[in-house]
């Protein structure tokens, strides 16, 4: 009897002691858990991302740094020649030197114009061409590149080149190309002339034959002659590759939608908007997409990873605290993407670039767009319009008004290269297909460039895409 | 019957015969040094800008306007022969079909000194022919003219 009541106690006991293990665990969950804390007040959850337990691998990088580097270098030392982008260590060796030189020769008050002979002349000679993704504002531009000196005369500026051909002078030539106008300003900086050819002699390593400039070839010059007659023409800077050349394909991953939404990725998104993450009214549409509202926004997720943002009143939208100052506006933008992709896909590197010019800067009401790049190629982004959205044609579209973000799209999309391989197409190749698939005669090319774009599955390789002078962009597939 | 197959025979003779010449004019190892070609409205050359250049650059890009559907093929001047030869690059002629762009660009290596180069295109039924001729400054001379070009600027 009494070896029972024993047995009885024991096993209260341990139930006892399984009950306060289970009490103190869950505790702890809902203690360290920030779904279930209102937004602000999760101490310990705050103190946690004080004091990082785990390896700190945030990787994103979209700043005022990364918006300074260019999106090509082309190092020719007159036999040789390269074509370098940002993914590439010899890039972001040069990429220092390069900015500096621009720096300076923005800031010279001694620029002389000159002509497009003397320009295709210093491509063709020991030079580095360095192109902006999109036009900026000169003065815009030195802010970006840590000047504050003032210039009145701003000027919209994309192309550069930086030569060291010229054996009577004592530093580097700096050549600017206005971009609205395509007039040319020639400046003399000082700088280690010994320093920069070096630099071109280390980095040109290819055959100049591989990549020729349209000038090169004379396709920016039409024909006066009575034989064949030249169809297309293409600018004098757009670089020409001349072979075929392998390249890897990619494959995309939707972080918010796997067979359902993730929950995580959609709380970080609810706390970057500033809505309330355990409170927010949201409703389901019956494509699946799932819309949260506030008083003055709503914030719509699709299945697709476009994710939408829209204030109701110009005046209620994300503050981005730059006052009437266009710059702080842009950096400020910079930083709203940066600091929402380090909030959703801390793990995964954020390469993306503005993609739309930044040539008006007397306003602090514009609009942004971004897009994606991956091995040195921008990734093509084509939303069609769909009974839930509108079109969409950039990794992220934003609209500024009165220092304030009132529209926010993103499609939220990461890209790893992987090892299946593509024999792609020369640019003459490229244009033969642009040629016949659609009535391009007559049309200027202004560029010429690689692009990655679906193929209908999750994969996405690489093909060209021309845009014309009156601004149409084709994508050659 | 047999009349009739005798004379089909004799009549694919006479096509075959016929058309040998253009077959041959298309992928014909060698073209004389004085032929013009029957045509010139299939190609325009671009780069060089005339017909006789010269050039501090071994690597060259030959780059021409044609008709679309235009066969493209570069010859060299054999001296001994006085004919113009196919050129082969790793086994392979260097020979191109012009696509729906009309644009045309070769990249050859110019050896030092003159090159004697033939442009030859054909659509089939026309051809037309020009020659380029190159001259590759010699290292020796392009030195020449850059430590000359510094002894100047130090004189300043």
């Amino acid at each position: 009897m009494l070896g029972v009541h024993m047995k009885k106690q024991n096993l209260k006991t341990y139930v006892l002691i399984a009950l306060i293990i289970s009490s103190v665990v869950l505790t702890g969950k809902i203690w360290f858990n920030e779904k279930l804390w209102p937004e602000g007040y999760n101490f310990f959850a705050v103190i946690t991302d004080n004091f990082s337990f785990g390896d700190d691998d945030f990787v994103s990088s979209l700043t005022k740094e990364t918006i300074s580097f260019p999106q090509t270098l082309v190092v020719t030392n007159t036999e040789k020649r390269s074509v370098y982008a940002a993914d590439s260590d010899s890039f972001k060796a040069m990429v220092p030197d390069v900015k500096e030189l621009l720096r300076l020769a923005l800031e010279s008050n001694d620029k002389t114009a000159i002509g497009e002979q003397d320009w295709s002349q210093a491509l063709k000679t020991q030079s580095i061409h360095v192109t902006y993704p999109v036009a900026y504002d000169s003065k815009l531009f030195l802010n970006i590149l840590g000047s504050y000196k003032t210039d009145d005369n701003s000027i919209p500026v994309k192309e550069f080149i930086i030569s060291s051909s010229n054996f009577a002078a004592t530093g580097a030539d700096v050549y600017i190309r206005r971009y609205d106008t395509a007039e040319i300003f020639k400046t003399s900086v000082t700088w280690e002339r010994q320093r920069l050819a070096d630099m071109i002699n280390t980095y040109a390593l290819d055959s100049i034959g591989d990549f020729s400039y349209s000038s090169e070839l004379n396709f920016d010059k039409a024909d006066t002659s009575a034989g064949a007659q030249q169809k297309v023409l293409i600018e004098s800077n757009v670089l020409i590759l001349l072979n075929q050349r392998l390249s890897h394909m990619l494959e995309e991953f939707n972080p918010l939608y796997h067979h359902e939404f993730n929950a995580d990725v959609v709380d970080s998104l609810l706390t970057q908007f500033g809505y309330n993450v355990s409170g927010a009214r949201k409703y389901t549409e019956r494509d699946n997409s799932i819309v949260f509202v506030e008083n003055y926004s709503t914030l719509k997720l699709h299945p697709n990873g476009l994710v939408e943002y829209k204030a109701v009143d110009a005046s209620k939208g994300i503050d981005l605290g730059s006052g009437n100052d266009f710059y702080e506006g842009l950096l400020g933008c910079v930083d709203f993407v940066n600091r929402m992709w380090g909030e959703v896909l801390p793990s995964e590197a954020l390469n993306i670039n503005i993609s739309s010019d930044v040539i008006d800067t007397k306003t602090n009401s514009f609009r942004l767009t971004m897009d994606y790049f991956a091995d040195g190629a921008q990734v093509s982004i084509d939303l069609p319009q769909s009974t839930s959205h509108q079109s969409m044609n950039h990794g992220v579209e934003i609209e500024v008004v009165g220092g304030k973000i009132v529209l926010y799209r993103q499609v939220l999309a990461y890209f790893e290269s992987i090892d299946m391989a593509t024999n792609g197409t020369s640019a003459i190749e490229a244009l033969d297909k642009l040629m016949a698939g659609s009535n391009m005669e007559g049309q200027v090319i202004r560029n010429l460039y690689p692009v990655y774009i679906a193929d209908g599955t999750s994969y996405r390789k690489s093909a060209w895409a021309a845009r014309t002078a009156d601004g149409r962009t084709v994508i050659i597939n | 019957m047999k009349r009739i197959l005798t004379t089909f025979i004799a009549l694919a003779l006479v096509a075959l015969t016929c058309l040998c010449p253009l077959a041959a004019s298309a992928s014909s190892e060698t073209v004389t040094n004085d032929y013009a070609g029957t045509c010139s409205w299939l190609i325009t050359i671009k780069n060089p800008e005339s017909v006789s250049s010269t050039t501090s650059s071994k690597t060259f890009v030959i780059s021409a306007v044609a008709v679309e559907g235009a066969m493209i093929t570069l010859y060299n001047l054999n001296p001994e022969t006085n004919l113009y030869e196919k050129i082969y690059v790793g086994g392979a002629p260097l020979e191109t079909v012009v696509g729906a762009s009309g644009l045309y660009a070769q990249q050859i290596t110019l050896k030092e000194g003159m090159n004697n180069l033939m442009v030859y295109a054909t659509n089939g039924f026309d051809d037309q022919s020009i020659k380029l001729d190159i001259n590759l400054l010699s290292e020796g001379f392009i030195d020449k003219i850059k430590s000359f070009t510094i002894d100047f600027a130090n004189m300043f």
